[in-house]
């Protein structure tokens, strides 16, 4: 028998091919851009190939999304066409099949139509040589770094180059010098580029930020961009939308042009973190202390108040007793519960360390960290050294360490100290209101990260601690924005003071919050260490600038959103205010900030209720409103005092027996109760050694009654001023956690 | 009929497989994309034909490895049939000699 067959017609043969391979077929005939197969071919993605490795090798860079390339090919399983490709483009490459009649023309096409002067004097060795290698030619890298900056690539799945930046082995420019080399780009000295007017008109400042181009030139044809990588295809589909012109790109490297973003619209860019939140969403700022309902309200309030002491005075001062007793010992039992629930229960998303052994590198998305520093110069190799010690590729941290303008100790400093590559220097220009949260606002607006997280200059995060984040993102249900790490301290055993302060963080973080956590109900962030999913962070408009506890303003504003936090088992150490003053107005500004935050969510007391449901609702009256607390406590001690001085008649007559009960209750139970919650804390934590100094908490909360009166005090002359924490008042001090015994 | 092609038929009876004679036939170039050509010199096999999603691969032997074939293209399924072994090298000759 003998067999001949006529062959099939080439474009549904590789047609057949690709869906016997389960690949994707597509065609690259312009004469059928009507097919829903054809592909239009990225010209800038393109010239990651040289014609000559395309003609020989027959494929062609169709286009670049994600970090992935994708190559057209007639033949998708030719396995040095695709390590050439990986090694040539340094990106992961993904195989499409195309008819050969295409790729043929397509190549043709293509390279007639790249603009070039003399291919000839273009094309040396080093165009078709790998990064590495034209590393070595040069002699910027020798073979041994280049072959361990290959096994971190195969291993983090970072690109080559980034490597050997962020191992100091080579300066950014030398990168980019070669880089643009390899890809037949001119390179652009940004430092000495004025963009021309005209050409940043035509793209929006917003765009050209997201996408990290600068337009800097423009003629009758041609938009010319500072770029810091090959554009790919979501970038020239957005910039399409904005210019039809023909697109060329110059390189440069992605710090110069942050740098230049910066210079052309710090301005605009500072707005931004001032007002975002102001004008997309102005009931939720914190702009002005009070509404106009909220003061008509209050002013009527004391009118009502006064008139009834004028008129009853004995009976308005019993029916006052006796709603803040109610106050008292609804946020006390609350409370209670909550932190009860707690004990011996896993309420955090659980991480294991197997899992974090079977984490992929590769699949880690870039991460970034915002630090914000104020005259913290003294601070910053501490800072440097908590970073470092973080498990995560470098390649993959965005660390911005936002300063601000008039800050002129920090920022020398830091530049004196030649940080690695991952360390960007942000310089918050001068504006009011100069607060934290204005800088991190200012920070996200470059941020590159998929997640985000603020520490601060001295915090001391665990090592693992972004990566079990990770995870826990890929667990947690989808509408988990946040995930809180804890906090506690470092020096926690340097005097009374910072034992109580580890003492109430450890109630607070490992039994309070996760008991939030597991009611569903709106947490107020801790001040570092929140984790956010970067987009959404910037959906909601980021942090108040004008609240001076915008972490747990923002916690509220998640929830009401729709938004879920979550805990986690990872502790991110900072120190503890050793300092009376020092803590008092540290503490001062924590309480004017919750105060701020609950009169701007209770502007619409019946809207809020609404949006986040009754739980939510009285759960945040009792955490946030359970503030006010502080502001009473004196005032029931004093009475307490003096009835037991002098025995004055009068004050009986104010509690009588069913107000007396309630408060003799929250005297003697209720903080007794208070006491056993952070005893229980410690225990929580296994501080066994700090549980004696809890019995002493009656002390701590007068301090705390003190800096309140100070907060509230403030909220009516200097509402959004920003009581700053002297850090690094523990240098003497050994700075070790006290030991956690498992228990 | 040479030896080498009465072997390939009687191996074809007592196995029952398919026999198909080479002579002449010049292999479709394309098909080589599914049976590499180092592939298909070292187990001694031509791609003959693809019909649908089935592939007719003509051997020297019943049993050619082309397990890289099938991880490749998990949706084909191929069918082996015998062939005279020097007419399998004959074709691949061609083959060879034609790109």
């Amino acid at each position: 028998m003998e067999t001949r067959t006529a062959p099939e017609p080439s474009r549904s043969f590789y047609r057949r091919l690709a869906a016997h391979a389960g690949l994707e077929f597509v065609t690259l005939d312009r004469r059928r851009s009507a097919d829903p197969e054809f592909h239009e071919i990225n010209p800038l993605a393109a010239r990651l190939l040289s014609e000559q490795t395309c003609r020989y090798h027959r494929m062609l860079p169709v286009s670049y999304a994600h970090g992935v390339v994708t190559i057209a090919t007639p033949d998708p399983f030719d396995q040095v066409a695709r390590e050439v490709a990986t090694a040539l483009t340094g990106r992961s490459v993904r195989f499409v099949v195309t008819p050969e009649e295409d790729i043929d023309a397509a190549i043709d096409e293509t390279f007639r139509a790249m603009p070039h002067e003399d291919p000839v004097e273009h094309v040396t060795d080093a165009d078709h040589g790998r990064v590495g290698d034209l590393l070595v030619a040069r002699g910027l890298a020798t073979d041994e770094q280049v072959r361990a900056a290959l096994e971190e690539q195969a291993r983090t799945g970072s690109r080559l180059g980034d490597i050997l930046v962020h191992e100091g082995i080579v300066h950014e420019a030398e990168l980019v010098a070669v880089l643009a080399e390899q890809f037949q780009l001119p390179l652009v000295d940004l430092s000495t580029v004025e963009p021309d007017p005209d050409a940043l008109d035509l793209i929006p400042e917003p765009l050209a930020r997201h996408l990290r181009v600068v337009p800097i030139a423009v003629d009758d044809t041609t938009l010319y961009l500072a770029v810091a990588d090959v554009l790919d295809d979501d970038t020239v589909a957005a910039l399409r939308e904005h210019t039809h012109l023909e697109l060329r790109g110059f390189l440069a490297s992605r710090n110069s042009i942050d740098e230049l973003l910066q210079r052309l619209h710090g301005g605009e860019y500072v707005a931004v973190a001032r007002s975002e939140l102001l004008t997309r969403f102005p009931d939720e700022s914190a702009n002005r202390v009070l509404s106009t309902g909220q003061a008509a309200g209050l002013v009527l309030l004391a009118l009502v108040f006064v008139v009834c002491l004028v008129l009853a005075a004995k009976t308005t001062l019993i029916v006052t007793m006796a709603l803040a007793s109610v106050m008292y010992l609804s946020t006390s039992l609350y409370k209670f519960k909550l932190t009860y629930d707690a004990l011996g229960h896993q309420y955090e998303v659980a991480v294991s360390d197997e899992e974090i052994a079977a984490l992929d590198e590769r699949d880690l998305p870039t991460y970034t960290i915002l630090i914000p520093l104020y005259r913290e110069a003294a601070v910053v190799p501490r800072l440097v050294a908590g970073i470092g010690g973080l498990d995560y590729p470098k390649t993959k941290l965005d660390v911005r360490l936002l300063c601000e303008e008039d800050d002129d100790e920090t920022v020398p400093a830091i530049q004196a100290m030649d940080l690695p590559p991952h360390f960007k220097i942000v310089v918050v220009p001068d504006a009011q209101p100069k607060t934290k949260p204005k800088a991190c606002n200012y920070g996200l607006l470059q941020a590159d990260g998929k997640y985000v997280v603020i520490y601060d200059a001295e915090d001391r995060p665990d090592p693992d601690q972004l990566k079990k984040i990770v995870i826990a993102f890929s667990k947690v249900d989808p509408s988990v924005t946040c995930i809180q790490a804890k906090l506690n301290y470092f020096n926690a055993d340097q005097n009374l003071l910072t034992r109580w302060f580890a003492i109430e963080y450890s109630m607070h973080f490992d039994l309070l919050l996760p008991g939030l956590d597991a009611q569903d109900v709106p947490i107020p962030l801790g001040g570092t260490s929140n984790h956010f999913i970067t987009d959404r962070l910037i959906e909601l408009a980021a942090w108040d600038p004008f609240n001076v506890t915008e972490d747990a303003d923002l916690g509220i504003r998640l929830h009401k959103a729709g938004y879920k936090t979550a805990m986690i088992d990872s502790t991110t150490l900072e120190e503890a205010n050793s300092e009376l003053n020092n803590w008092i107005r540290q503490r001062s500004r924590w309480i004017k900030g919750y105060i701020q935050t609950w009169l701007v969510h209770m502007r619409h007391p019946f809207r809020l209720l609404r949006q986040v449901g009754l739980k939510s609702w009285l759960s945040f009256q009792m955490t946030v409103g359970g503030t006010f607390i502080f502001l009473l406590n004196p005032i029931f001690w004093g009475l307490t005092t003096l009835f037991f001085i002098t025995e004055w008649g009068f004050i009986r007559e104010l509690f009588p027996s069913v107000v007396f009960y309630a408060a003799a209750f929250q005297l003697f139970i209720g903080n007794f109760v208070f006491m056993y919650m952070n005893v229980a804390g410690c225990v929580q934590r296994g501080y066994y050694d700090l549980a004696k100094f809890a019995l002493l908490s009656p002390l701590y909360w007068g301090l705390m009654s003190l800096a309140a009166w100070k907060g509230f005090l403030q909220l009516f002359y200097a509402p959004f001023y920003w009581e700053k924490t002297v850090h690094g008042l523990d240098e003497g001090h050994a700075g070790t956690p006290p030991v956690r015994t498992s228990g | 009929m040479n030896s080498d092609a009465r072997d390939a038929l009687a191996l074809a009876l007592e196995t029952g497989m398919d026999y198909t004679g080479l002579r002449g036939f010049d292999p479709d170039p394309k098909l080589f994309h599914y049976v590499p050509v180092t592939l298909a010199a070292r187990e001694r096999v031509v791609p003959v034909v693809l019909v649908g999603d089935t592939l007719k691969v003509a051997s020297a032997r019943p049993d050619p490895d082309l397990s890289l074939v099938r991880s490749r293209f998990p949706y084909v399924t191929v069918d082996i049939v015998l062939a005279p072994a020097t007419e399998i090298d004959r074709a691949l000759d061609r083959a060879a000699g034609r790109s």
